[in-house]
């Protein structure tokens, strides 16, 4: 069943072009990668896909049917089920606040009572790997990957159909990225979570989405299965990419 | 061949706190590229500023010997620019918004090589033209440009003086990755062209393999292991090396976990002559591991249970 499907989606910012009709089809439980430079469009068809925004023309459907128009009760209800996971954790995460309460904000805005809430924060923070301790702490007192995981655990509270991962681990030290990959791979694998992963390191493109779009310049240049579309791509700027990453040798 | 640049156990310290980088020992040699590899916390962009003479004297206490072109450096503003330079992660940041930017460039070569006004604006332009942007553009501001051209236009500042050493801090980082490609091929081209001594820093393990002919790991604040590059690829001898290249490789099959160091990169700077500082991540760590002195091996390592030996 096709989870998320976008058409013909257009997009200008004061008469410049930023998206030229771009499709894509995600189907439940699966995860998509999406790359591109900066000035791709990457982040804006994000948006639009998030339902943040709405494209000029084209649609987007969400389980067969139109995503509402911002800001409508069907909108909110809808994005509980869409949660984004970004490249800092740290403009996430409100520095005066407890790992506690970060994590008991979206069951609050969502109308659950204070006893309920508090009870569902041991096995959210548990399916994250981080320790029960941890609750009290604020952000500053947290490592980088630390915060990616309360901002993942937090995604994950409302138990979304599609989880938006845009740079997930760009920010994080290498030594900590694996972790935090295998994380996301985990939690989609167990709760059957579709993903949409944007990153410019190809390696974990490759590695985490089946398919893959290759967006520039507002247009996708190539679109595959990710492992094709990495190690035999055909639009030179797909090349240009995979030539550009270093990379290291085979073990 | 002597060293363009000497360093020997170099310290950075705050002010009567803990050091945050200890034991630093390495050459910059003419022609060559030496990458400086670490996670956050390590101390790489620390020890880049002490480079060259930029850590504030009040509030930090650098120790070791520092040679520059074989003489202890006494007079950094001389120095800088002129034998020393660098280039940033953040080329928006190195440059002035409202100047344009061949007159940038025209600024360093008045200074640095005292030359006259029209004089430094015409090797500003043959500057420009070098690092490949239109000389017609030295006009321009830096808000006309991308971030790729601006960092080719610090990179322009920084070595038209005729410095002899180049530090560059994540010069890359900030930009796309078919920029970065082109940005680190200008550098590596300067380098064979003017025999310059290149430090190289990055968090990017990958990136500094296939740029540097030697590899400096850091952890911490401590130098983990060094010597060539293939050779540390090919048989590291510290077992956070060995980790991290495996962090940076991915599994030939798609969707199967990945190889990860477990815990975190330590957010304080463990305390002076610590044992191992990787040994609470290492899956070979044994108790001697936290008990012996922090040593460093001839071999250009700091583990006790090295890689090719039985644990």
């Amino acid at each position: 069943m096709i989870l998320l499907e976008a058409r013909g989606v257009r997009k200008a910012y004061q008469g410049r072009p930023v998206l030229a009709g771009v499709a894509l089809a995600l189907e439940e439980g699966r995860t998509l990668g999406l790359v591109g430079e900066s000035g791709s469009g990457k982040t804006t068809f994000g948006r639009i896909l998030m339902g943040l925004e709405r494209p000029d023309a084209g649609e987007v459907l969400y389980r067969g049917a139109p995503m509402p128009p911002p800001r409508t009760p069907a909108w909110r209800a809808l994005r509980r089920k869409i949660q984004a996971v970004h490249q800092d954790p740290a403009a996430v995460l409100n520095p005066g606040w407890t790992v506690q309460e970060a994590l008991e904000e979206p069951f609050r805005v969502h109308g659950m009572s204070r006893a309920e809430r508090r009870a569902r924060i041991p096995a959210l923070l548990d399916q994250v790997g981080l320790p029960g301790a941890v609750a009290s702490r604020r952000p500053g007192e947290l490592s980088g990957g630390q915060k990616q995981r309360v901002v993942i655990a937090r995604a994950l509270s409302l138990e979304p159909d599609l989880l938006f991962a845009d740079e997930p681990v760009s920010a994080l030290d290498t030594s900590v990225q694996a972790q935090i990959l295998n994380l996301l791979m985990e939690v989609c694998r167990e709760r059957g979570m579709a993903m949409v992963i944007v990153s410019h390191d190809i390696g974990v493109v490759r590695h985490m989405a089946e398919r893959t779009l290759v967006l520039r310049d507002g247009a996708i240049v190539e679109e595959g299965p990710s492992q094709a579309v990495f190690d035999h791509p055909e639009h030179p700027f797909t090349r240009a990419l995979v030539e550009a990453l270093p990379r290291l040798g085979g073990a | 061949m002597s060293a363009a640049l000497e360093a020997r156990d170099l310290g950075i310290a705050l002010a009567g706190g803990n050091p945050l980088v200890e034991r630093l020992s390495f050459d910059l040699t003419a022609g060559r590229t030496l990458g400086l590899v670490g996670e956050s916390g390590s101390g790489k962009s620390l020890t880049a500023q002490a480079l060259l003479g930029l850590l504030p004297a009040d509030r930090f206490e650098v120790t070791g010997s520092l040679r520059i072109l074989g003489e202890a450096p006494r007079n950094w503003a001389r120095l800088r620019g002129s034998v020393i330079a660098m280039v940033f992660q953040e080329p928006r940041l190195a440059l002035n918004p409202r100047m344009e930017v061949g007159r940038q460039i025209a600024e360093a070569l008045e200074l640095h090589r005292g030359m006259a006004r029209a004089e430094a604006r015409r090797e500003a332009a043959r500057w420009l033209d070098r690092v490949g942007i239109a000389s017609a553009r030295a006009e321009d501001r830096p808000a006309a440009f991308s971030g790729g051209m601006l960092q080719r236009i610090c990179i322009a500042m920084a070595l038209a003086a005729g410095p002899r050493i180049l530090v560059a801090d994540e010069p890359t980082t900030a930009l796309d990755a078919t920029v970065q490609a082109q940005v680190l091929d200008l550098v590596g081209d300067l380098r064979r062209e003017l025999g310059l001594a290149v430090l190289l820093i990055t968090h990017d393990l990958p990136l500094a393999a296939q740029r540097c002919d030697d590899l400096l790991v850091l952890y911490a604040g401590r130098p983990m292991e060094s010597g060539p590059t293939d050779r540390v690829l090919r048989r590291p001898r510290h077992r956070y090396t060995e980790a991290l290249i495996a962090c940076a490789r991915f599994p030939e099959e798609a969707g199967t976990p990945l190889a990860a160091i477990p815990g975190q990169v330590p957010l304080v700077t463990p305390p002076s002559i610590p044992p191992c500082v990787f040994a609470d991540r290492c899956r070979f760590a044994r108790e001697d591991c936290l008990e012996r002195p922090y040593t460093w091996f001839p071999e250009g390592h700091a583990c006790f249970h090295p890689c090719g030996e039985a644990p």
